[in-house]
């Protein structure tokens, strides 16, 4: 049978009429001007043409399909392996920071020294532990948002160092060179505060690990945007993040708001009072509460520009142990 | 005659032997004729089909087809009988209330030469008959007619849905051709007069496997498959749902074929360079069946053409009957039996408007010259066109314009009114009238009918009157049917009173009262052309022309006193 347009019960003579008519050897008035085998020829190529072109979208289609699977595998095995390490309560370390911060943005309290803190060198000791450390004004600490905005400007300071390295006294050349310690940063600094991680670390790191962001992992079926969860992840300070969510206390200061009296010097420091507070994360419990004021007209006008700010906090830690270990 | 008894006399040795395919249902002929260019006609037809004309395949082919033969010349007679008026006029077809436009000139050329055979006359005569006698079979051929008139309209007009859809139009026009061989086949089985080819024809087609496959087409067109359905009705009496009770594709139709197939079908057909659509696969279908019966349809030209002729002939008569006029088949005899014309009228009187006067005219012999005579306005002209057109009538086998009559055939016609002076002519009155005489010994067969009016009018008398009886004594030696008008009263007088020309017969204007014409026709020759009477009717006597030039001068003096104020 040589169309499909015939069929097995037409009469033969029909039947090769109509076939006739499909095989163009009856040239019809109006017909096409090309020879129908030519226009056959052209289109089989045409059909040919599409099919590759088809199979060629299709098999690039699959080819994307197939490499978007496994940049989301790869994503996904990337964040539960470092995930895979944290135990729940470790991932929630954020929400009890946010938690107990809140808190002490409230009234003072008054001055708190837990029992276990007053021991010989019992503060040094638990300042020793895994931390998280965060420095802001009062009131940002109001809600989790405002601490992650304040989080996100708190890095490691000269308090935090003179909390960890007690000054021998608050003098100013003695302080001074701690001071300029931190001040300098970099691995000198990272490396007498090692076992403190930022509160930013965490705010910034664990959100990778809950489930939320492996159903975006999960949802995103365009490249580009598992490009963008890609970049993300690896921009994320993950390791920090994981030593932050391990963090056993929660060392804080809070910046009270200035009365208003006496000069402000020109690194913005100027008489005000700072909480400084140091939390058990593991039991919430607070083991220091301390207020103090700060005010750097004694600083002399030399170091005064440069170093009123620096100078205070390392004098500021120089009270807070002395103070602990008045408690005794 | 009546007409039953014609029927029944006509229709019995006239029925065509069928024994053989009827391959053209030729109604002219008792033997069956191409008379249209078959081939130029398919071609055209294909055409057509194809994509459509702006018209004019149905006319073309009718106006160049070729008649049977015959001795008839159409130039010595057709304008002074106004023809082609007269089948204008009377030759209307109305069915269902509409006339259709029927193919004038056909007809013209149809009457104007009818057959020199006796036996085509007599093959029509009885279709003519059996279709006046019959109801039914009219009915048939009007609803035939009226299905080749759309078949002609949609063939040659690719207008409306056509426009867009060629599938949807070529599927109409394949509709109205099965409607066309189903009914030759089927509503012409009991005609006993040529009408029968219309059967034999329409069956033949019908055994073919072309109208098969067409009517197989149309059908997978109608009825691809017929879905029983359930419909649920609301309460608001809106419908709420469908329920299907069954599906049954008609499996036994040779076009259908299952939904792959037919998908296979469309790819094959965008590779063999065509489009990729299921309109394509029809019109693959459908070019195969015209195909197939494309040869089936050319006849259906000349056909619509046969119709027209005897719808138009019917039509003649019913208008003719409408005004109170009966017509007839008249009897047919030999040149020298005698003629009669019993309420012969005029029929170009009746289509203007004019009731006519029926008149009866009867000679001893049809051989034979009459001279007729009468005043003026006494009806001699009317005469004369009645005389010719019922004779042509006769000649094509249809009705005349006459409750009964007996005629002879006649080999010719010339026929010769008063003829209009003319811009362009070269000579004068009299020289114009030889000239008529001068053509109508060249064209004049033995035994044909001549018709003259007020012949050599254009002279003197004495002088006229010498060429009118050398014309009439040699017109004698040809043996013509002749009428001829004069106003030489006294020289016809002369020569009824002679008696010394074979065959001469003299028929004279009846007077009623007042000598007023009764447009009846007696013998005799008239005593006065009664011209007085005409000049008073028309105003011109010796006190009318007076009172005109007093008027006149009155007229004048006043405007001559206006001006010098």
């Amino acid at each position: 049978m040589s169309t499909f347009l015939t069929t097995s019960r037409m009469d033969p003579a029909l039947a090769r009429r109509i076939e006739a008519s499909v095989s163009g050897r009856k040239r019809k008035a109006g017909g096409p001007l090309l020879s129908p085998r030519l226009v056959a020829l052209v289109r089989v190529g045409l059909v040919v043409g599409l099919a590759f072109l088809g199979y060629s979208a299709v098999s690039a289609r699959r080819g994307a399909k197939q490499e978007i699977e496994r940049t989301r595998a790869a994503l996904l095995a990337t964040v539960q392996a470092q995930a895979a390490s944290l135990t729940p309560e470790e991932r929630s370390a954020v929400l009890r920071a946010d938690s107990s911060l809140v808190k002490l943005a409230g009234n003072y309290e008054g001055d708190l020294v837990a029992p276990a803190l007053r021991g010989t060198d019992a503060l040094k000791k638990t300042l020793a532990r895994p931390a998280m450390y965060v420095r802001g004004p009062l009131g940002a600490f109001a809600n989790p948002a405002r601490i992650a905005e304040a989080a996100a400007t708190s890095a490691k300071d000269s308090l935090l160092l003179c909390l960890m390295e007690p000054p021998a006294s608050k003098v100013e050349k003695v302080l001074l060179g701690t001071v300029r310690t931190a001040y300098t940063g970099g691995t000198v600094l990272e490396d007498r505060t090692s076992n403190v991680r930022r509160l930013q670390d965490a705010i910034v790191g664990l959100p990778l690990f809950a489930p939320a962001w492996s159903d975006r992992v999960r949802a995103a079926e365009d490249p580009a945007e598992l490009a963008k969860l890609r970049k993300e992840l690896d921009r994320a300070p993950l390791d920090r993040a994981k030593k932050a969510a391990r963090a056993e206390i929660l060392i804080a200061a809070l910046d009270e708001p200035s009365d208003g009296g006496g000069p402000t010097e020109i690194d913005g420091e100027r008489a005000h009072g700072i909480r400084v507070v140091v939390i058990d994360l593991t039991s919430s419990a607070v083991l220091l509460r301390m207020r103090k004021l700060v005010d750097p007209t004694w600083i002399s006008l030399a170091k005064k520009s440069e170093y009123a700010s620096g100078l205070d906090s390392c004098g500021l830690a120089f009270e807070v142990h002395e103070s602990v270990r008045a408690a005794k | 005659m009546i007409l039953q008894d014609l029927v029944s006399t006509l229709s019995a040795p006239s029925r065509p032997v069928v024994s053989e395919p009827v391959l053209v249902p030729d109604l002219l002929h008792p033997v069956p004729m191409w008379r249209i260019d078959a081939e130029h006609t398919r071609l055209a037809i294909a055409l057509a089909f194809a994509a459509g004309v702006s018209g004019g395949v149905f006319s073309e082919a009718l106006d160049r087809a070729t008649v049977a033969p015959s001795t008839w010349e159409p130039a010595s007679f057709a304008n002074d009988l106004f023809l082609q008026q007269f089948v204008t006029l009377c030759f209307k077809v109305t069915i269902d209330g509409q006339q259709p436009v029927l193919a004038t000139s056909h007809l013209v050329k149809l009457l104007a030469q009818p057959p020199s055979d006796p036996a085509t006359v007599m093959h029509r005569r009885a279709i003519v008959a059996e279709l006046a006698g019959s109801p039914e079979l009219r009915q048939q051929l009007e609803k035939l007619y009226t299905t080749l008139c759309r078949f002609r309209t949609l063939l040659e007009g690719a207008t409306g849905t056509g426009k867009f859809d060629a599938n949807r139009r070529q599927l109409d026009v394949l509709v109205l051709v099965k409607e066309v061989i189903d009914t030759a086949a089927e509503g012409f089985l009991t005609a006993r007069s040529g009408l029968s080819r219309l059967a034999a024809f329409g069956r033949r087609v019908q055994e073919s496997e072309p109208y098969r496959s067409l009517a197989d087409l149309l059908r997978y067109d109608e009825r691809l498959a017929t879905l029983s359905l359930k419909v649920r009705v609301g309460a608001d009496g809106r419908i709420r749902g469908f329920e299907i009770l069954s599906i049954h594709e008609d499996e036994k139709n040779p076009f259908v074929s299952s939904p792959l197939r037919r998908w296979f079908g469309k790819l094959e057909l965008y590779i063999r360079g065509f489009k990729f659509s299921d309109g394509e696969v029809m019109a693959r279908l459908i070019d195969a069946v015209f195909e197939g019966i494309q040869d089936e349809l050319v006849p259906f030209v000349q056909l619509l053409g046969d119709a027209e002729l005897y719808l138009g002939a019917l039509g003649f008569a019913d208008l003719a009957r409408a005004a109170g006029l009966p017509v007839c088949l008249p009897e047919l005899g030999s040149a020298d039996e005698p003629r009669s014309l019993m309420g012969l009228f005029n029929p170009l009187l009746l289509v203007h408007g004019v009731k006519p006067v029926p008149c009866d005219i009867t000679t001893d012999r049809h051989a034979s010259t009459v001279l007729v005579t009468g005043p003026n306005s006494g009806g001699k002209t009317r005469l004369l066109q009645s005389i010719g057109l019922a004779q042509l009538l006769a000649q094509a086998g249809l009705f005349i314009p006459a409750r009964s009559a007996s005629l002879a055939l006649a080999p010719g016609l010339v026929m010769s009114l008063i003829e209009e002076t003319r811009a362009d002519q070269a000579e004068g009155r009299l020289g114009t009238e030889l000239l008529r005489i001068r053509e109508l010994f060249e064209r004049l067969p033995p035994g044909a009918m001549v018709i003259l009016d007020e012949l050599c009018s254009g002279t003197n008398p004495s002088e006229g009157e010498e060429i009118f009886e050398l014309v009439v004594r040699m017109l004698t030696r040809l043996a013509p049917q002749a009428f001829i008008t004069t106003h030489f009263l006294q020289f016809a007088a002369r020569l009824e009173r002679e008696q010394n020309i074979d065959d001469l017969r003299f028929l004279q204007v009846e007077l009623g009262l007042e000598h007023r014409p009764t447009y009846q026709f007696k013998p005799g020759v008239a005593s006065t052309s009664l011209a007085a009477h005409a000049a008073s009717r028309l105003g011109v006597t010796r006190d009318q022309l007076l009172s005109l030039i007093d008027r006149n001068t009155l007229q004048a003096q006043a405007k001559a006193r206006g001006s010098r104020t």
